[in-house]
């Protein structure tokens, strides 16, 4: 049978002017008639679950109108207005909204005030006899993570968890209804679905994508429609009948619990209702084999059916000691480069491993899941062997982790299996036992037997458990790798799980170990191995991975493999500027085309031919700068090419200096530089002073955010042809107008130039500025052209 | 009523910065023949050092006398943000950055002679913070849709005749010192990569024209989008 939801209360409580004295939930305590009255409308119009008038009645959000103290008088309220109103069979629904705020380091709520604030209700809701928990509206998979995991803490009521979705199928902050099912499910919640935002038109293939991604019953609260303006007013355009017109081809999808959000009254609900009768729920197809992984944005599957999934082995300490000793130090930026750089090599999954000798693993696991799951979008492994750091990694992670991982050990493996339990996280098995190493096949899977027995008591299901075969070393045990390869292969036909190993140990102690390990590793992938623990920066596991899935026939008729082909060939085929000519034009071709080392080797070999530093300079070097700059002037090069050839040019004049005295080289004039006061921007007088200086002047730069007196005390000093003012706000062109005065006022000979994102040629006039300066181009022709006057 | 509470902060999680518009910061025009491989450099560098904060604030707003009705109201001057915000019933004031860390990488690039990295870096870190201001402007989107809300687009001081000494308001407004958004005497952010934005909120006919390329006078702008008159 398909349940209904009831409708929306909080627009019929604002049409009453019941919604803000001072939030809608009060008025339970304000208005309890009213109230109750809204859901008779519903009840009467069909719906199976009232939800109490208690979205907002969390703690948090109640402290915005100082209410925070009466949360447990408020939800009470909600929970009797509803039971007033419910006739025989009508489930009570205690319903609980976002906190308003969003939780670290998304935003500033700490996971546990969203936790606690969440706790705080649920007692209330629960202790006013609600029969089940439905947390909608959320935008944030880990506040709802939050929400279920207060909920599992103190009671034991059924938990319904709606996500709002936007029209691109995912929630604000990047979650799609799958991950959601990946992450949720597995946390032992009751029903998953999606309320409001969008109208039964846009949710109905997120209802589908979400039905295939879970064994759970689906609920939907389609707002009517899409939002639409009429005579100034926004309204939701749908009809009862029209809404309703949605209803079979929701249940086709999978929903069994549908009701209303924004816009919808009770004349929808029974339309709702009316169109549900006689329809059976859809069959629903059970989940693949193997084991997901999830983080806030994907989910990742590992096993048979799937192609091998690289899970990055990197950012692990142990043996690395630079990055042992950047951790302790509280840095953890090389940290976030394996993670990035694994991430893009191919890494679907990323190990964690924070075992510093020394530090206290627990707050530095938080922080570094915290920020690697804000920097790359793939799930992560937690490696430790102690519970406290494992849960400090799978509380603060968004989404389902790895547990690496558990071993027959009394009095820790209960742990972990209760920590997955509760995070819904999956777990690999080590067949390790304390009374030694197990040698052969049989005596492995005799241990992963026993370990997989003991999970499943604690609540772990088929598809929480990944296999390790364990992988000792060829060169102390010459069978160890048959030993390994066969575990894999009994894994696949007794379990069925996923399996995953880190190679490396099997090459220790002997010469050319990628070799061994290569080897190793394709043999294991043909034994049964779906995800190696690995570094997926390595060339030569990035092309077998890409060639085994090929064999393996996970790369179906090697498509994606001739795909990674065909950009290589890409990649080589880049122009290179056309050879021939005498050096000094090919010279002049490499300055154009930036081509830095190629410049400053040119540079030398006509040295060495015998020609003047001033005829290179002149006519190859300063030459293509000029012809640079005319591209630029015509639009047809812009300023980073302008750069790359001034550095190119910078190149060859450096290889130059090698060779001769400065003095030797052209001398253009001398410009002094500054950033005038006030101002803290100095990219553009920096690119300007690059250009000047490569163009053979000399480039006093003073900086930014310079005072008048500096400048005019440097002028006095050096002398230059120029000064060279920039500002780049119009709140500094006073201080620019200031300088120029005082410039002027004490006799300064130079000319001055300005330049700036603000200015414009009448405004340099305007404050007495001899030359505007539009670009550094420009600024290199108008210099050029100043002193030539002089 | 508030139903926010003040100052609220997000950080958004910005999984690749946008390499067009990096490239058109940098003033490099669609088709430009430029190093792909500096792009990718300078966008991966500012993948690991931007820190993305953004803070909002949401006040209630009343047209006809281009009031915020905050704690100390506020009087917009000028004309061009009261028509901005057309007859928006609430706005809300934000700053967003990405961190002092992404410009420091600019000087560096700079001072090893690595000019065009160095403006490539500058330009990556722009298109983060602006990311950060979008995904934030998506956040607000969402949580307003559903009361049939609609939203202006940015509209940040220096814009129009808003004038950039008004920094300071937006600043206080927003909550921009809640992540480390300071201003100097001459009204400018710091760190460098941030800004300070207001939008309208409202039903009706809320005034959904913006600063567009089309509408500004900078004609000679490195920025102006391509196509544009």
């Amino acid at each position: 049978m398909i349940k209904i939801f009831e409708g929306a209360i909080g627009t019929t409580l604002q049409r009453l002017g019941l919604a803000d004295k001072p939030c809608p939930e009060y008025a339970s305590v304000t208005a309890a008639e009213a109230v109750t009255e809204i859901h008779r409308s519903y009840a009467a119009a069909g719906a199976d679950m009232l939800e109490c008038n208690t979205f907002g009645a969390n703690p948090l959000k109640l402290a915005d109108f100082g209410l925070a103290g009466e949360t447990e008088k408020i939800n009470e309220a909600g929970v009797r207005a509803a039971r007033a109103a419910a006739t025989a069979g009508m489930q009570i629904v205690g319903n609980l909204g976002p906190s308003g705020r969003l939780i670290s380091p998304i935003g500033d709520l700490s996971f546990e005030e969203a936790c606690e604030s969440y706790a705080r209700q649920i007692r209330a809701l629960a202790a006013a006899g609600v029969d089940c928990l439905l947390f909608e509206t959320i935008i944030d998979i880990q506040e709802m993570r939050a929400g279920v995991l207060a909920a599992k803490a103190v009671c034991n009521l059924p938990v319904i968890c709606q996500l709002t979705y936007e029209e691109n199928g995912r929630t604000v902050t990047g979650t799609d209804p799958a991950t959601a099912a990946a992450i949720l499910e597995p946390m032992g919640i009751d029903v998953i679905g999606m309320n409001c935002s969008l109208g039964p038109a846009q949710l109905l293939p997120l209802v589908a994508a979400l039905a295939v991604a879970t064994t759970l019953p689906v609920s939907v609260q389609p707002n009517a429609g899409l939002p639409v303006l009429r005579e100034g007013r926004t309204v939701f355009p749908l009809s009862p009948e029209e809404m309703a017109s949605y209803v079979e081809r929701l249940v086709a999808a999978g929903a069994t619990i549908i009701g209303g959000c924004c816009g919808t009254t009770p004349a929808h609900i029974r339309a709702i209702k009316e169109a549900s009768g006689g329809l059976a729920p859809s069959q629903r197809r059970p989940l693949p084999r193997g084991v997901r992984l999830a983080s806030r944005t994907q989910t990742v599957w590992l096993g048979a059916e799937h192609p091998t999934v690289l899970i990055g082995e990197r950012i692990n300490p142990s043996g690395r000691k630079a990055m042992a000793a950047a951790i302790k130090a509280g840095d953890l930026a090389m940290v976030k480069r394996e993670a990035v750089e694994q991430a893009q090599a191919g890494a679907q999954v990323l190990d964690i491993n924070m075992g510093v000798p020394g530090v206290d693993q627990r707050p530095l696991m938080k922080e570094v899941v915290e920020n690697l799951a804000m920097l790359v979008s793939t799930p992560f492994s937690i490696d430790s062997t102690e519970p406290e750091v494992i849960e400090a990694g799978l509380r603060n992670f968004p989404g389902r982790a790895l547990i690496n991982s558990v071993s027959d050990k009394p009095g820790v493996k209960e742990r972990i299996f209760a920590l997955a339990k509760k995070y819904g996280a999956a777990v690999l098995v080590l067949p390790l036992e304390e009374k030694g190493l197990p040698r052969t096949a049989a005596e492995r899977i005799a241990i992963a037997r026993r370990l997989v027995r003991e999970g499943k008591a604690a609540g772990l299901s088929d598809h929480d458990f990944m296999l390790d075969p364990l992988v000792l070393t060829a060169a102390t045990d010459g069978s160890a790798p048959q030993e390994t390869l066969s575990t894999l292969r009994c894994y696949r036909r007794e379990f069925g799980y996923p399996t995953t190993m880190g190679l490396s140990n099997v090459s220790f102690g002997l010469p050319g170990r990628e070799d061994i390990n290569t080897a190793f590793y394709l043999m294991a992938l043909a034994s049964g191995l779906d995800a190696p623990i690995i570094n997926p920066c390595s060339e030569k596991i990035r092309t077998m991975t890409a060639a085994a899935r090929v064999i393996l026939g996970t790369d179906s008729r090697g498509l994606a493999y001739s795909g990674n082909y065909v950009e290589k060939s890409a990649e080589t085929a880049q122009p290179l500027t056309a050879e021939g000519g005498d050096v000094l034009s090919e010279l002049c071709r490499a300055v154009m085309h930036g081509e830095r080392e190629r410049a400053a080797s040119l540079a030398l070999k006509a040295f060495a031919q015998g020609l003047e530093p001033g005829a290179i300079t002149s006519d190859a070097l300063i030459k293509a700068m000029q012809l640079v700059g005319e591209d630029f002037g015509a639009g047809r090069s812009f300023l980073p090419q302008v750069l790359l050839s001034a550095e190119a040019m910078k190149g060859a004049f450096d290889a130059l200096r090698t060779k001769i005295k400065a003095e030797d080289l052209p001398y253009a004039g001398k410009v002094v530089l500054a950033t005038v006061k006030g101002d803290i921007h100095d990219l553009g007088k920096n690119i300007v002073g690059a250009l000047l200086s490569n163009s053979g002047f000399a480039v006093v730069d003073l900086g930014k955010d310079v005072a008048p007196s500096e400048i005019l005390t440097a002028v006095q000093r050096e002398k230059p042809d120029i000064v060279g003012l920039c500002a780049l706000m119009t709140t500094t062109l006073g201080s620019m107008e200031e300088t120029i005065a005082l410039l002027h006022r004490e006799g300064a000979a130079a000319g001055i130039m300005v330049g700036g994102a603000v200015l414009t040629t009448d405004y340099a006039r305007e404050i007495n500025a001899d030359y505007y300066a539009a670009n550094g181009v420009e600024a290199v022709r108008l210099a050029r052209a100043a002193v030539k006057r002089e | 009523m508030s139903e926010f509470a003040q100052f609220n902060v997000y950080r958004p999680m910005i999984g690749e910065i946008d390499r067009e518009e990096t490239k058109r910061y940098a003033g490099l025009k669609s088709g430009a023949d430029f190093p792909a491989e500096i792009v990718e450099q300078a966008c991966g560098k500012i993948m690991l050092l931007k820190a993305p904060a953004a803070v909002w604030s949401v006040y209630a707003y009343e047209p006809a006398g281009a009031i915020i009705k905050a704690a100390e109201p506020y009087v917009l001057p000028g004309r061009s943000l009261p028509r901005h915000l057309g007859t928006s019933s609430r706005v809300v004031f934000l700053a967003a950055t990405v961190g002092a860390a992404a410009e420091a990488a600019v000087t560096e690039a700079f001072d090893r002679g690595e000019y065009a990295l160095a403006l490539l870096l500058d330009a990556a870190a722009t298109a983060a913070v602006e990311q950060t201001a979008d995904a934030l402007g998506k956040l607000m989107s969402a949580r307003f849709a559903g009361q049939g809300l609609q939203m202006t687009k940015r509209f940040s001081p220096g814009y129009g005749d808003w004038p950039l000494t008004e920094q300071k308001a937006a600043c206080s407004l927003s909550g921009a010192a809640k992540i480390g958004i300071g201003l100097n005497e001459s009204m400018m952010l710091t760190p460098r990569k941030s800004i300070t934005a207001v939008i309208g909120l409202g039903c009706g006919e809320v005034a959904l024209t913006g600063q567009s390329c089309a509408e500004c006078l900078l004609t000679g702008c490195l920025l102006r989008r391509e196509g544009t008159k």
